[in-house]
């Protein structure tokens, strides 16, 4: 198995090989260290579903000269349910496969959005890093997450086929926002003629609300017959160089970088969503509220700080005032084991904790006795409690005792005398059914 | 969790491909990401497929008789490309070519009536999905 230093050697003489690797990597959440200089025309391709967008891509690539890299990724949606996905758009483009300039990959969109995903970004800084000259994406062709789109895309077109006369009163309120070109696809059908007399009109019309700024071409093409593609590529090609020579192919760089934190933002919230089993069990038993569940998912990098302990001689009095600050205050339990009565008060990610002991003999009353009310201690949560306690171990740390079940899940503690004086818990939260 | 690429394809002039595209879809339905390229498809396009999908099996399926050619054809580009993943081969087969495939580095050869669920769970196994 190459490492990924050898692969980046190798995609940067096209070799499709490590490309796809890449790519695989990219998919799996590996982050690659490509500084993207800008090469690639980078073209969206997006339309309802059936109306030719893999067929005019399989006709562009072919006429595009065999000496300029062509690079395609199309998308297609993942179940929801199983997390598969039948892709079926290579099938329009496959004579195209075994010519050298081109590469093409089949992408599912995964993840929680449906459109594009943050893998798409990271393909397209490959295949750019890589030298392609075009890079065709081919959209889902549903809904408002192709409007994504338009962060990555140099140029955008939008494919909108014959007959779909009200589909274009649909088409306003987004795909209608974002196209550079619009193309009439199927032309060889009669009733395109129609269909590009209203896309006219109503471009025409938006360009008296939005100004100068927005200039859509509209043209008609048969990506079946090839009508109209040798035009297609000229605007295409011409675009390029004005967005070259204007300096918004760099800066463009911009708003690719910014969907790519967002996107891989989603990522993190999705993997955090399947990770946070305390949180699905404290909404199950009704401590937190669903939504307080849901904006404490915001940190969930681990480890991260679970809660802050206080010991206090009155808990009720001291539930209070938090109360009084406007802060969740859960009901006092009683933790027999640990002789304390707990109280936690939730603070966006993380609790503080209030402690008040159950007896005079008890570890947190000796505290209170020795040090006087305060912070007694803090509690990491990490991820797997045995790996953590190894690398601890590994610092020359002192651990109080084995792992043990505590109120919320499996604990144990770093010795004060080997932290500077700090109690340190850790704590592995466990799932409902654990 | 990993989500295998896996390639379907119909290798060589066939056109009936309902088999293919049931295979196809029943191992999208079992959670994997599935490339089919489509009929009448040439050895060398489906390893290019393969390799630029990244992809951890290919399925082929071949009714039209001409397997043991195409199929040995496909293994030879395989490994002139250094591609080495698993191979399956469906359709009609033969009794006595079935050897004669595994022999050339096949993994499996499987006919019409196979269980969906045996198939899944071969592709499962030979894609390192538990």
């Amino acid at each position: 198995m190459m490492n990924i230093n050898e692969l980046l050697e190798r995609a940067r003489n096209w070799d499709k090989l490590a490309i796809a690797k890449l790519i695989t990597m990219a998919e799996e959440g590996v982050e690659l260290p490509i500084q993207v200089v800008r090469r690639s025309h980078v073209i969206g391709i997006t339309g309802p579903p059936g109306s030719g967008k893999s067929t005019l891509i399989y006709t562009m690539a072919r006429k595009i000269p065999q000496d300029r890299k062509v690079a395609i990724l199309t998308i297609d949606p993942s179940s929801p349910f199983t997390g598969g996905s039948f892709m079926g758009n290579r099938i329009r483009m496959q004579e195209l496969t075994s010519r050298s300039n081109i590469y093409i990959r089949s992408m599912a969109t995964r993840g929680i959005r449906g459109g594009l995903n943050y893998a798409t970004i990271a393909a397209i800084n490959i295949l750019e890093y890589a030298g392609a000259d075009y890079i065709f994406l081919e959209t889902v062709g549903a809904g408002q997450s192709d409007t994504d789109v338009k962060y990555v895309a140099d140029t955008i077109l939008v494919l909108v086929p014959p007959l779909s006369g009200d589909e274009i009163q649909a088409l306003k309120s987004g795909l209608m926002e974002i196209g550079d070109i619009y193309v009439v696809s199927k032309s060889d059908n009669q009733a395109s003629e129609s269909t590009y007399r209203d896309l006219m009109a109503m471009v025409d019309m938006m360009k008296e609300i939005k100004g100068d700024e927005w200039r859509p071409v509209v043209l008609k093409v048969s990506g079946l017959y090839g009508y109209g593609v040798d035009e297609l590529l000229r605007v295409i090609d011409g675009r390029f160089m004005e967005l070259m020579k204007s300096g918004k192919l760099d800066s463009a760089l911009v708003g690719r970088r910014v969907l790519e934190m967002r996107l891989y933002a989603y990522d993190l919230l999705e993997k955090g969503l399947n990770e946070m089993k305390d949180l699905e069990r404290d909404v199950a038993s009704g401590k937190l509220s669903p939504q307080d569940a849901a904006r404490r998912l915001f940190s969930f990098s681990k480890p991260r700080l679970d809660h802050v302990a206080v010991a206090v001689k009155n808990i009720d009095d001291a539930a209070r005032k938090f109360k009084d600050l406007g802060f969740r205050v859960s009901d006092p339990i009683i933790v027999e084991e640990q002789g304390v009565k707990v109280v936690m008060v939730y603070l966006g990610n993380t609790k503080i904790e209030l402690l008040e002991p159950l007896g005079p003999e008890t570890t947190v009353a000796k505290f209170i006795e020795k040090r006087g009310e305060g912070i007694h201690h803090i509690a990491l949560e990490v991820g797997n409690i045995n790996e953590f306690i190894e690398k601890v171990k590994g610092a020359g740390l002192t651990i109080t005792g084995e792992p043990s079940r505590g109120a919320e899940g499996i604990v144990t503690f770093i010795h004060p005398k080997s932290l500077n004086g700090v109690l340190l818990e850790l704590v592995q939260h466990l799932s409902l059914n654990e | 969790m990993p989500r295998p690429k896996v390639i379907i394809a119909k290798l060589g002039l066939d056109g009936h491909d309902r088999g293919a595209k049931v295979i196809a879809r029943a191992l999208a339905e079992a959670g994997f990401e599935v490339v089919y390229t489509g009929i009448r498809q040439t050895p060398s396009q489906v390893v290019e497929t393969a390799i630029q999908e990244d992809a951890k099996l290919i399925g082929i399926s071949i009714l039209s008789g001409s397997h043991l050619e195409l199929v040995g054809e496909l293994m030879r580009i395989m490994k002139e490309r250094g591609l080495n993943i698993p191979v399956l081969v469906g359709g009609i087969i033969p009794p006595e070519d079935r050897d004669a495939l595994l022999k050339m580095g096949v993994a499996g050869v499987y006919g019409p009536g196979t269980p969906l669920r045996e198939i899944i769970d071969i592709v499962k196994k030979l894609t390192g999905v538990s």
